[in-house]
């Protein structure tokens, strides 16, 4: 009986990679419309935890004029360097840093195109050295004024290797610059969710980023050992005095997050409606292929009824199909979603994430 | 009518006042209407009657392939009537043998897969030494290799006999067997059906049109309307004949 199934299925190999077909369709649907939903949140996710990942508490100007949600993306006011030294004094800050950073930074590459992105900013920004999270790849660190580093992303998409003269574009008109460095992520990444970014020296990046020396756009704040980024937080706060947001570094980065996904909230939706329309017609799909596969089967179970076989043999028949359709679907789905995430993951260098 | 009433230990099939009405209402259709009749053990009987008179109807009923709507049906000692899924099952396996007009074969399996398909849907090992009497009485030795889109339709017969009489059951039921055959094959499946009840003291019931096909059996049992009108004891095709065309007459007047 089992036998007899197997060699019918072999004998129809086109229908089963057919049918397979069908169901791998319908799968493809379905969890394609949720993994995209899925990995898009997750990505959101990472990319700020990362970026805040060596932050243990983050301080920035309280904007002069309130910008509401809707109205788009807050201008930055900017922090004064004295406010980095008083920073400094708080007990428990083991170090804290200036930083400039900024989107509207664009490279020219090889080819002399301003390099575009679809849609993740292009971050202009002083160079404070390596961390665990950012280690140069090549060349040193940029030490004149017309030195800049790139990250990995960004050299890649420009063609242009250390020792090249590369111009840049930002508030003021191009300037031409030395490329020293090259930088990239822990975890082997070239960028971070697609940032390209461009890293000058600091008073180079104060006055081409924010157009005003001895200005930042937030202090990173390390905490001294021992020492909880909560209370650090306070302390801050305390000394800083109403004119500044203090927040932890998860905080930080949880909220940038969330106000990047509420933004996206309307895409979710808009997929979640696919994914649900997928989910349906998928049903259909794999539904109507199996009745197909069993009404043309019925002769042959017909027969083996007749000459002996029980329910449960007939049964288990049709549900040894059913495995096998499904295998053929999983083997055949197994490389399309390998290539699919693949293809997401190189992708998602130029994904809109802004 | 009833045919061939005493006997009964003798009998491998029995039917007793078998009504058989397909759908209701409007669409009503009475296919047999009080049939009793007995298939005695070790003989091979036909059944005739013009098309729509519950042939196949009748055959299905009594090999429990479907449900009867009044009386009873036994093969042997099993009363067929009231079975459960698994008993019909057990049934089918033990006492039934199928010859179907086509579509006998699985066309992916061989002819020796074919034929030892119902002992393997059963888990039984077939009897070597009668495995070997079946293939040589069907002359397919040096076929028993081949898929049945490569044997002729005489053949594929053949190995449709095989299969039922490999497993020895109390009764074959065979509907129109060489239906789609021409004459000479037709007449190697129905010599084969033959010897098997002369030499191996099979059972068989046969549904045919033809008086040729007829006249091999011991006897004729004749249907119309859905019931029993006639029979005959060891036809010739020229008895089946004439009996025929006195039927034809009357039945045509009831109608
Ligand atoms: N499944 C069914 N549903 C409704 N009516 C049916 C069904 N099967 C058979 N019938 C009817 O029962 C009657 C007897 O049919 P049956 O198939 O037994 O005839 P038959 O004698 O075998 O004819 P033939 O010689 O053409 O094969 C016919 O009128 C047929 O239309
Ligand atoms: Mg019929």
């Amino acid at each position: 009986m089992f036998r007899a199934t197997l060699k019918s299925l072999l004998a129809r190999k086109v229908r089963l990679i057919l049918s397979g077909l069908a169901v791998v369709l319908g799968v493809m649907f379905v969890s394609g419309a949720f993994v995209l939903t899925d990995t898009l949140g997750r990505s959101f996710d990472a990319v700020f935890a990362d970026g805040y990942s060596e932050v243990d508490v983050d301080v920035q100007a309280k904007p002069k004029v309130a910008v509401g949600e809707a109205q788009g993306e807050q201008v930055p006011t900017p922090v004064p360097a004295g406010a980095v030294e008083r920073v400094r004094q708080v007990s428990g800050v083991a170090g804290a840093t200036g930083l400039v950073n900024a989107d509207g930074a664009r490279l020219v590459g090889s080819n002399g195109k301003v390099v575009t992105s679809f849609g993740p900013p292009q971050l202009g920004e002083n160079w404070v050295g390596e961390s665990d999270l950012v280690k140069l790849r090549q060349g040193r660190e940029p030490r004149a004024d017309d030195e800049i580093v790139v990250n990995q992303a960004l050299a890649d998409a420009a063609k242009v290797k250390v020792g090249d003269r590369v111009g840049v574009l930002t508030l003021e008109p191009k300037k031409e610059f030395t490329l020293v460095g090259v930088f990239g992520y822990s975890g082997d990444r070239t960028s971070i969710g697609g940032v390209n970014e461009v890293a000058f020296t600091t008073p180079v990046a104060q006055r081409l980023m924010l157009g005003a020396p001895n200005t930042f756009t937030s202090i990173s704040v390390k905490a001294a050992d021992g020492v909880r980024a909560e209370t650090l937080r306070d302390d801050v706060g305390r000394a800083l005095g109403g004119d500044y947001q203090v927040r932890t570094g998860e905080q930080a980065a949880a909220d940038a997050a969330a106000s990047l996904k509420e933004g996206l909230s309307f895409f979710n939706k808009i997929l979640l409606g696919f994914a649900g329309v997928a989910l349906l017609v998928g049903t259909f799909l794999i539904l109507n292929t199996f009745s197909i596969i069993v009404a043309q089967r019925t002769r042959e179970l017909a027969l083996m009824r007749a000459i002996g076989a029980s329910g449960r043999q007939i049964i288990g028949s049709v549900v040894l199909e059913a495995i096998a359709v499904g295998l053929v679907a999983r083997s055949s789905g197994w490389g399309r979603a390998s290539a699919s995430a693949r293809c997401w993951r190189s992708c998602s260098a130029s994904w809109p994430v802004g | 009518m009833t045919a061939t009433v005493g006997q009964q230990a003798q009998a491998a099939a029995r039917a007793s006042d078998v009504w058989k009405v397909y759908g209701s209402g409007e669409a009503q259709v009475v296919a047999l209407r009080g049939v009793s009749a007995e298939f005695e053990r070790g003989r091979f009987t036909a059944i005739m009657g013009p098309s729509g008179s519950g042939k196949s109807t009748l055959m299905h009923c009594l090999a429990g392939l479907d449900s009867v709507t009044r009386g009873t049906v036994a093969i042997g000692e099993t009363t067929v009537t009231g079975l459960g899924d698994s008993g019909l099952t057990k049934l089918r396996r033990d006492k039934v043998g199928f010859i179907f007009q086509q579509f006998n074969l699985l066309p992916t399996l061989t002819a020796e897969e074919n034929i030892l398909l119902p002992l393997s849907i059963a888990g039984r090992k077939p009897d070597p030494a009668w495995y070997d009497t079946v293939i040589d009485t069907v002359g397919l030795r040096d076929r028993l290799g081949h898929r049945p889109a490569q044997l002729s339709g005489g053949q594929q017969q053949r190995v449709a006999c095989a299969r039922a009489l490999v497993s020895r059951p109390e009764v074959i039921f065979a509907d129109e067997p060489t239906g789609n055959l021409d004459s000479r094959s037709g007449a190697e499946v129905l010599n084969f059906l033959r010897n098997s009840v002369r030499e191996h003291g099979q059972t068989i019931v046969m549904v045919t049109h033809d008086p040729t096909a007829a006249a091999y059996a011991d006897r004729v049992v004749f249907l119309a309307d859905g019931e029993i009108v006639s029979e005959l004891i060891e036809p010739t095709a020229d008895t089946v004949l004439d009996t025929m065309k006195k039927l034809d007459t009357p039945a045509e007047v009831g109608n």
